[in-house]
């Protein structure tokens, strides 16, 4: 999470100014464009976590696909270990696809609920051509036994449904361990589990990390997850990461009037919660089909500055050698017409002052 | 929470007929609410939350086994009304619901208007004149423009379809109106403002409400009282400033103890182990198999309710017992 050229060796996940547009039908013969991700940069090193935290239709989902190269983004570079995984062939792609692996949110859909267990877990070595039929068993029991689903034997020929949710997500994780990633995908991991065993899922996570020295992009809606899970986080809204920095900093100062108001949305558990309503950010996102101009948080942003914010796309302000925000209030335009703006309020109201 | 209770239920049980033996979903559970306040229901999955709310409406599977125990509305004794009664006299008038997932409920070739509107006609037997006025007013309510009324669920946001839900929901009045994890399939910032919504309908209409969760700290955003189910059984209620600051059972002190907080640094805890399945529970407390405080009469005897240290809650554990020879 430090910049480039201070960087010594290279990240091992390195996302430059990566753009996805998709094309879809609009009304009559028009097409839309749907601006899913529009320049987004951010580094990831080994055994590592960053956090992408946005709310749905921010992209942070078509952000983790093209870090997997599941999507093959529009522009932009996604290098993996120096090599830019866009312009690999198939052929060679099949590398890297052992190296990166993904868990995904729904532990009762993304497990086939035909195969048993052993199928499931064995699945990516049997794709790789890894090892004999027994050699393949072992590395299964390995990966169970990893997630702590023990005896091994006990679950090898079972099927999903029989499993709670908690120990379902285990499985995909079980399956994405097979073979030993450097890079794994958490897609909202925990975000269909209960309250009650998400703290399991994360700690299960963050061991394996350890263990193996996986690096993570943990994609989330619940930014108080991040603060558990990931060192770092970048705040995601339509398409563009408008804060990024260290995720205990960003929670107890947040600067991104988005970040702030994702913040007080967010409910702790305290009685005095129930006696006043909570400050809330108006509406809703728009579609990133509509993608507003200039900043694209100001018709929803409680610091709108008129004529600036409406019309001038926003700096990527560096306030902290950690820490960036996209944001007008803390560029010198912003800056400028903040003083001003003072300036006339204070000669408006000078018998107060 | 005695005298002039809005809702009373006692010993509630209700089954399901399974392959492997009958599973008790509501297995004696007993609560008051009084008129105007919100009690909330957490637990994990599997705890039978969302089964206490079909029996409190009456909304029985067909494979149910056992329906039995007292629910008072108002001074009514409903178990005693047949099921032609509930449903003319209870079911919508008086109890309402907001099921989990409304918002994937909505007819797709229907204008949203319409499908609140059919609420009206259907239950109410009203003109359509009449129903079209008060559905308009009800879109109002739920804070939706009135052009609303002639859009396609396809048209609006997850968050509008909410609103609909809930919209549907108030049409008859109710004076109680359970709301099963509401919030669930939406973003943090939508779930913020349809609580909000909530909360502006428990204080301008005097709903009471029924909030079942199973996130505790998004329940304390409504909840004047809480109850903690697992297993069927309600093992703590009280008052929310009672559950959250000082919980006594040690599932409720467990569940707290999961839940990520923004600013504080506190490792997680978790409940090791599953829920139990319902059709074959553990002896004594059902909690036992997970509790790090289990002793022996805990694996053989059932606890029952004792009144916790500030005398206002009631919690289901021997510890309380214990304490108090």
């Amino acid at each position: 999470m430090t910049t480039r050229q201070e960087m010594s060796a290279p990240p091992m996940l390195d996302l430059q100014d990566v753009a996805m547009h998709f094309k879809s039908r609009g009304r009559g013969f028009r097409t839309t464009t749907v601006r899913a991700l529009d320049g987004v940069s951010l580094t990831l090193d080994r055994g590592q976590t960053i956090a992408i935290v946005g709310e749905s239709g921010c992209g942070k989902t078509t952000l983790g696909r093209v870090s997997l190269r599941l999507l093959e983004p529009t522009a932009g570079r996604v290098l993996f270990d120096n090599v830019d995984i866009t312009q690999v062939k198939e052929s060679h792609l099949k590398q890297f696809r052992r190296r990166a692996q993904g868990i995904f949110q729904d532990p009762f859909t993304s497990l086939d609920p035909y195969m048993t267990i052993r199928q499931i877990v064995e699945e990516p070595l049997v794709i790789h051509g890894e090892g004999s039929a027994s050699e393949r068993l072992e590395r299964v029991e390995w990966a169970l036994d990893e997630v702590r689903m023990r005896p091994a034997s006990d679950f090898l020929d079972r099927f999903p449904h029989l499993l709670s949710g908690g120990q379902r997500q285990r499985v995909g994780i079980a399956r994405a361990l097979t073979l030993t990633p450097e890079y794994i995908l958490a897609d909202e991991p925990v975000s269909m589990i209960d309250a009650s065993s998400r703290a399991e899922i994360l700690a299960l996570l963050r061991e394996l990390q350890e263990r193996h020295s996986i690096g993570y992009l943990y994609i989330t809606h619940d930014i108080a997850t991040a603060r558990h899970f990931a060192p770092t986080a970048a705040v995601m809204y339509l398409g563009r990461v408008v804060e990024q920095g260290p995720t205990a900093q960003l929670i107890n100062n947040p600067l991104h009037p988005y970040t702030q108001g994702l913040l007080q949305a967010v409910p702790e558990p305290d009685p005095a919660n129930r006696l006043a309503e909570r400050p809330v950010l108006p509406g809703e996102a728009p579609s990133p089909a509509n993608v507003p101009s200039g900043c694209r948080f100001h018709p929803r942003c409680p610091a709108v500055m008129a004529g600036l914010c409406d019309v001038v796309e926003p700096p990527l302000v560096q306030v902290e050698p950690d820490r960036t925000v996209e944001c007008h209030l803390y560029g010198e335009k912003g800056k400028e017409r903040a003083a001003q703006d003072t300036a006339e309020s204070v000669s408006d109201n000078a018998e107060i002052v | 929470m005695n005298g002039q209770a809005l809702l009373s239920v006692r010993d509630l049980r209700l089954s399901y007929a399974a392959d492997r033996g009958d599973v008790r979903a509501v297995d004696g559970v007993s609560f008051d609410l009084k008129a105007g306040e919100t009690l909330a229901i957490v637990g994990e999955s599997g705890s039978g939350k969302t089964s206490l709310a079909l029996a409190l409406l009456r909304l029985l599977p067909r494979n149910t086994s056992q329906f039995e125990g007292q629910i008072t509305l108002n001074a009514m004794d409903c178990m005693a009304l047949s099921d032609g009664d509930f449903r003319d006299r209870v079911r919508w008038r008086q109890i309402s619901m907001v099921f989990q997932g409304a918002t994937e409920s909505l007819n797709p070739i229907y204008k949203v208007g319409h499908q609140v509107r059919e609420v009206l006609t259907a239950r109410g037997s009203q003109s359509r004149d009449i129903a079209d006025e008060r559905t308009r007013e009800l879109l109002d309510m739920v804070r939706l423009p009135p052009e609303t009324f002639n859009r396609y669920p396809h048209e609006l946001s997850g968050g509008m379809k909410q609103r609909i839900a809930v919209a549907s929901a108030l049409a008859l009045n109710p004076t109680l109106i359970l709301l099963d994890e509401p919030t669930s399939a939406l973003d943090v910032g939508v779930q913020a403002q349809i609580m909000n919504l909530f909360k502006r309908l428990k204080a301008n209409l005097g709903i009471a409400s029924i909030f079942i969760s199973h996130d505790i700290a998004l329940a304390s955003d409504l909840a004047d009282y809480i109850a903690v189910m697992y297993a069927g059984r309600l093992v703590e209620i009280g008052p929310s400033e009672d559950i959250l600051g000082a919980p006594s059972h040690p599932y409720t002190q467990k569940l707290l103890a999961a839940i990520p907080r923004l600013r504080s640094d506190t490792p997680l805890e978790f409940i090791p182990g599953a829920p139990p399945d319902l059709s074959d529970p553990p002896t004594g407390c059902r909690f036992h198999p997970r509790c790090q405080f289990a002793m022996d009469r805990c694996r053989v005897e059932d606890p029952r309710d004792f009144a916790t240290a500030s005398g206002r809650s009631l919690a289901a554990c021997w510890l309380l017992d214990e304490e108090a020879s």
